[in-house]
């Protein structure tokens, strides 16, 4: 019994050593465990095995079935994972080739630096207001301390709808606006689009964006801003970023300031970059004029307060490296898919 | 403002400073100064030479040889000018030397001899004859002969001169003088300043009526007539003057006038006295219809709203704006009527405007002279005259003018100050500020009482002050850690709609849409092209140009503008978006504001379809929530066939669509374009963050596959919409997976087939469960389409 087991087994080990399929495999299952299978064909010789003999002829074949199981088994696992294998290969695939490939758009430079430039102000405490860019001459120059006649309303310099009504020359609209509604101590800033009537040529376009912030409260002062602008332009234009007051005019705030900073290509001494200056002017800014809060309904005496304000194009056109509005503008493609 | 330093000299000792220093101060206390012009620029390489031989050229006829002395040594010059004889002084650019014309001078040969520099004319020395004499000869500039040679020719010509310009600001018109900014200087700098000389001795008695018919437009006319008066050339001191600061010499009285104006910022006139028939002025509203030839020799239709000086027959001038032809004074003038007069600035402003003639005088007025400076003015000229014996001069000051407004006085708190600066300054120091800006001040118990001197219209308040004492005392010392605390503290935040709009962008960027800016308005000739109504649109008065003459009702028609111009640029593949404002109005011409929708515009070319598009403007809009829906529609703009109104909460928000082929051939677009636009207005004033966090069903959707045959016109949402109300708790979602027509279905019918996602429940659903769940959405189908199970 033993010879004849042994003799299986080494038939089933020369087999599994020449198979080259699973299928292979399976057939020799069948030969040898299949129901008249070699070695099932010793089990039903155990009817006529010695009834004290049975336990150990038993055990002998139950081992020699569990040999032979696992010989194939092994065999057939190695043969699976060679033909998953062969089988992956042929499905192999150039990673290199781009199929389906769809492109990320891109945001304007403008809306980009606006972005950065929001993260900023509200994250100094400042909220958003909104105002319109049609606006009533009211909200745009009488309660911003800009009477008739003044020289900045003249017909040359704004685009009037009616005599009334025009397209806002600063975001200074919102100051009133928001007095109105909202009472004191607030910080607050706007952005949009403003327009005057200047001639085009490469750096002057029919409109122009602008930012700006005002806080009103009890004890601001210009120290008070100078702090805060300091801050807010550090963040925005670099960690060395120093600014410097100088006296200015502007009808909404007395005193006013021109804010400058300094160049930070030569560090002040003064380059091609920022013409031999050594600092170029960033801002106009101030106090705001006591008459432009009592013209909203704060008290002057409770109540000071700082505003400034700038053309916003010129940080994205610097940030950027754009040589003109005109290419800014452009909305050529090529210009704005190097913004992804 | 051009600023002659050498000027600002006569009235403040500003030997110990540089240029560059006056014009930092200047600057840092509100006076910007542009541009500091060296008017020796040019000149450095340039000496006095004496010729000392001429030859004859051997080549060329008209090229002679030169030797010369110019005092480092002796040098050999090449010139073809012929006007200099042997000993003559002429001015000799050296090697290296960069005239103020441009050219620059280097040694080299003419016609093979060695000329090392260039002889000079005056006009490559940037001079005409009211520098030096002689300067406009054609030929060299023949020097004085007492000159030493090796003399710079910028001392000789007295060009070491430095001017400032100087951007003076609005409010501030009282400086737009020599003596306005002598004034600034002296105060910045701590220095003295000398009063002007304003004496003279009359020696006539003779006067000359005037009548001032409306003080509103002319609150002063002041008159002096100056007798035997010698009308010539003008000293040279004022020719020069008035040349470095880019005025050209006229004649003595005109020049003393502008002289007048430059100095002390008083517009005056010279009248011939001869001319002023029936020797008396009349400052009059004009005549509708009256007319007036100006000194430019235009004639000038006049109305009511324009002031004239008027003789006691006609029109002389058109008041502080432009003399006639015959207000002026002549060679042969014997007597002279000086005016020094105010007029509203405002009417001045708006009659240079109305009549587009514009002078010194009147850019002078229109910046705003105050009414007391016509005396300084005028006894000023006075002064200039008399000390150049060129007239004798009348005793009597005609002065026409309405009470003069009291001196105002202003009070501040020394306190007050500090708190608005946030800088701590001493009474005092404020008070010595403020004098020297002429502000006379005291201070007693922390007030500071200021007495406004006339020229100063812009100090009203104690924020004026303020600012004066804080702009001469520095306003770049305030330092960056002297903030008060202020016990206000805030979160900062976008609007809502901001928020939105932000997300919408990156949404939109990030779907691969490119961010396009166009302008608020746009030309008519766009608008109709886009085939949009151009008188919808609002308009605006005063356009820059046509092209930017209305105002825009939607980004359309600049998208495809934009569309086709990125076409043209090759850039053929293009996913653009704008979100920007338009404006729309309930009644044209407007009458109150107008409404503003901010508005989302799309457009691709054949980068996608239709439904890529829509795909699009869904993952955007669901950005911040907002679910869209589609109907098929029609639009001027669109396809017939491919358009749909784009609808929000039932109401209509905007269409997208494939752009119709007679538009495309209106912008030369020879490609497929889609584009879709909405207003914003009603789906960005929510925040998306009402989100809710409930534990997902238990057992998974079931789902099963059915298709259904209908009418072609049936709409897939319609056919959508049937199916999930079929059994509303049973169907969690329904898609269409396929469409599929063919005349084998019968005529104009087609196939959609669905996927419906059933839900389980508790318990799983049997096969038996979920049968009459499909048999409910086929027979609603049935019901609604008479579709048939296919």
């Amino acid at each position: 019994m033993q010879q004849k087991i042994d003799e299986i087994l080494n038939y089933v080990k020369g087999k599994m050593a020449e198979v080259k399929t699973s299928a292979d495999c399976q057939a020799v299952r069948v030969e040898v465990l299949g129901k008249s299978g070699k070695l099932t064909e010793l089990f039903k010789l155990m009817k006529d095995v010695p009834a004290e003999q049975k336990g150990a002829v038993g055990q002998l074949l139950n081992g020699a079935k569990q040999a032979a199981e696992s010989i194939i088994a092994e065999k057939e696992t190695s043969l699976a994972a060679a033909e998953l294998q062969q089988k992956l290969m042929s499905e192999k695939i150039d990673v290199t080739l781009d199929l389906n490939a769809e492109e990320i758009g891109a945001l304007h430079p403008v809306t980009l630096d606006f972005m950065r430039m929001c993260d900023i102000l509200t994250g100094m405490g400042f909220s958003q207001i909104d105002g319109p860019e049609i606006e009533l001459d009211k909200y745009n120059f009488e309660l911003v301390n800009v009477p008739k006649d003044h020289p900045s309303r003249d017909m040359q310099d704004s685009l009037y709808i009616t005599n009334d009504i025009l397209l806002r020359t600063q975001t200074s609209n919102t100051q009133p606006r928001a007095m109105e509604k909202i009472k004191p101590p607030f910080k607050v800033f706007s952005f949009g689009r403003v327009f005057r009537k200047d001639d085009l040529d490469a750096t002057h376009t029919p409109a122009f964006h602008q930012l700006e912030g005002i806080y009103i409260d009890k004890k601001v002062s210009l120290a008070t801003l100078k702090h805060d602008l300091s801050l807010i332009l550090k963040k925005y234009l670099g960690d060395a970023t120093k600014i410097k007051f100088r006296a200015s005019y502007f009808p909404f705030t007395e005193p006013s300031v021109e804010v400058d900073a300094e160049c930070n290509v030569c560090k002040g001494k003064g380059c091609a970059a920022c013409n031999g200056n050594g600092q170029y002017e960033i801002l106009g800014a101030g106090m705001i004029h006591p008459h432009v809060l009592e013209l909203n309904g704060i008290d002057p005496n409770e109540f000071s307060g700082y505003a400034f304000g700038f053309g916003f194009d010129r940080f994205p056109k610097i940030r950027y490296k754009i040589p003109n509005a005109k290419v800014m503008f452009s909305n050529d493609v090529r210009f704005i898919k190097q913004f992804k | 403002m051009k600023v002659l330093l050498s000027w600002i000299n006569d009235y403040v000792d500003i030997s110990a400073l540089d240029a560059k220093t006056i014009a930092k101060g200047l600057t840092d206390a509100g006076f910007e100064v542009e541009e500091i012009i060296d008017k020796s620029k040019g000149l450095d390489k340039v000496v006095v030479s004496r010729i000392t031989k001429i030859e004859p050229h051997p080549n060329a006829d008209k090229l002679v040889i030169c030797q010369a002395d110019y005092g480092y040594g002796k040098t050999q010059i090449v010139t073809h000018a012929n006007n200099m004889k042997e000993g003559d002084n002429v001015p000799l650019a050296l090697d290296g030397a960069r005239l103020p014309n441009g050219a620059e001078i280097k040694n080299g040969n003419l016609r093979g001899i060695p000329s090392n520099g260039m002889f000079c004319a005056g006009e490559e020395l940037g001079i005409t004859d009211d520098i030096y004499p002689g300067a406009e000869v054609d030929g060299l500039l023949i020097l004085d002969k007492n000159l030493i040679p090796g003399t710079p020719i910028s001392k000789v010509l007295k060009m070491d001169e430095v001017v400032l310009d100087v951007n003076v600001l609005p409010n501030r018109a009282d400086c737009n003088s020599i003596y306005g900014i002598a004034r600034e200087i002296s105060a910045i700098f701590g220095l003295e300043l000398k009063p002007l000389n304003l004496s003279y001795t009359a020696k006539s008695t003779r006067k000359i009526a005037v009548e001032v018919q409306d003080f509103s437009l002319c609150p002063r006319y002041e008159a002096c007539v100056v007798e035997n008066v010698k009308n010539g050339d003008s000293p040279d001191f004022i020719k020069r003057r008035l040349t470095l600061l880019d005025h050209t010499p006229h004649s003595l009285f005109v020049d003393i006038t502008n002289y007048v104006l430059l100095e002390v910022g008083q517009p005056m006139h010279a009248f011939d006295l001869s001319k002023i028939e029936g020797e008396k002025i009349v400052v009059r509203r004009a005549n509708a219809g009256e007319k007036l030839v100006a000194l430019d020799n235009k004639e000038y239709t006049l109305n009511e709203n324009n002031l004239v000086i008027a003789n006691a027959n006609k029109p002389m001038v058109i008041a502080g704006i432009m003399g006639g032809l015959e207000s002026g004074t002549y060679p042969d003038t014997h007597n002279v009527m000086l005016e020094s007069a105010n007029f509203n600035f405002v009417n001045i402003r708006h009659s240079s405007y109305q009549l587009g003639l514009s002078s010194d005088s009147s850019i002078r007025y229109a910046k705003g002279v105050n009414v007391e400076n016509t005396d300084i003015g005028l006894k000023r000229a006075l002064n200039l005259i008399d000390s150049m014996g060129v007239g004798s001069i009348s005793s009597v000051i005609v002065d026409c003018k309405q009470s003069l407004p009291e001196p105002r006085i202003v009070e501040s708190k020394v306190d007050g100050i500090c708190a608005r600066l946030g800088l701590k300054i001493d009474g005092n120091t404020m008070v010595d500020i403020l004098n020297r800006l002429n502000i006379i001040s005291t201070l007693k118990n922390g007030v500071i009482t200021s007495k406004i001197p006339p020229e100063r219209t812009d100090i009203e308040r104690e924020c004026d002050i303020c600012e004066e004492v804080g702009r001469i005392y520095g306003l770049d010392k305030i330092g960056l850690d002297s903030t008060e605390d202020t016990d206000f503290s805030t979160v900062g935040e976008l609007t809502i709609e901001q928020k939105n709009i932000n997300r919408i962008k990156l949404a939109a960027s990030l779907n691969g849409f490119y961010e396009v800016l166009n302008w608020q308005f746009g030309s008519p000739k766009l608008v109709a092209s886009a085939g949009l109504n151009v008188d919808e649109h609002i308009k605006i008065l005063n356009p820059i140009g046509q092209d930017y003459s209305i105002v825009r009702r939607s980004l359309l028609p600049a998208m495809l503008q934009t569309v086709a111009q990125n076409i043209n640029m090759g850039n053929k593949q293009l996913k653009l978006f704008e979100l920007a404002r338009v404006f729309v109005s309930k009644q044209l011409p407007i009458t109150e504001l107008p409404n503003e929708h901010s508005n989302l515009c799309l457009a691709t070319t054949d980068a996608g379809d239709f439904y890529k598009l829509k795909n699009d403007l869904n993952l955007i809009m669901s950005s911040i929530g907002v679910p869209l829906t589609y109907k098929q529609s029609t639009d001027n703009m669109l396809h017939s066939g491919i358009c749909a109104d784009v609808i929000l909460y039932n109401r209509k928000i905007g269409v997208i669509g494939e752009v119709h082929p007679n538009i495309l051939k209106n912008f030369d677009i020879n490609q497929k374009v889609y584009v879709a636009e909405i207003d914003l207005s009603n789906a960005i004033v929510r925040l998306n963050d009402r989100h809710n966090g409930a534990a997902p069903e238990k057992l998974p959707h079931i789902t099963r596959d059915l298709a259904i045959v209908l009418d072609q016109d049936v709409s897939a949402n319609r056919i959508i919409e049937v199916a999930l109300k079929a059994d509303k708790q049973a169907i969690a979602d329904c898609k269409v997976f396929d469409v599929y027509i063919s005349d084998t279905l019968g005529e104009h019918k087609k196939s959609v087939a669905l996927t419906l996602s059933i839900r389980q429940g508790e318990k799983p659903l049997a096969e038996n469960e979920i049968a009459p769940i499909i048999e409910k959405v086929l027979n609603a189908e049935i019901r609604e389409f008479n579709a048939k199970l296919r």
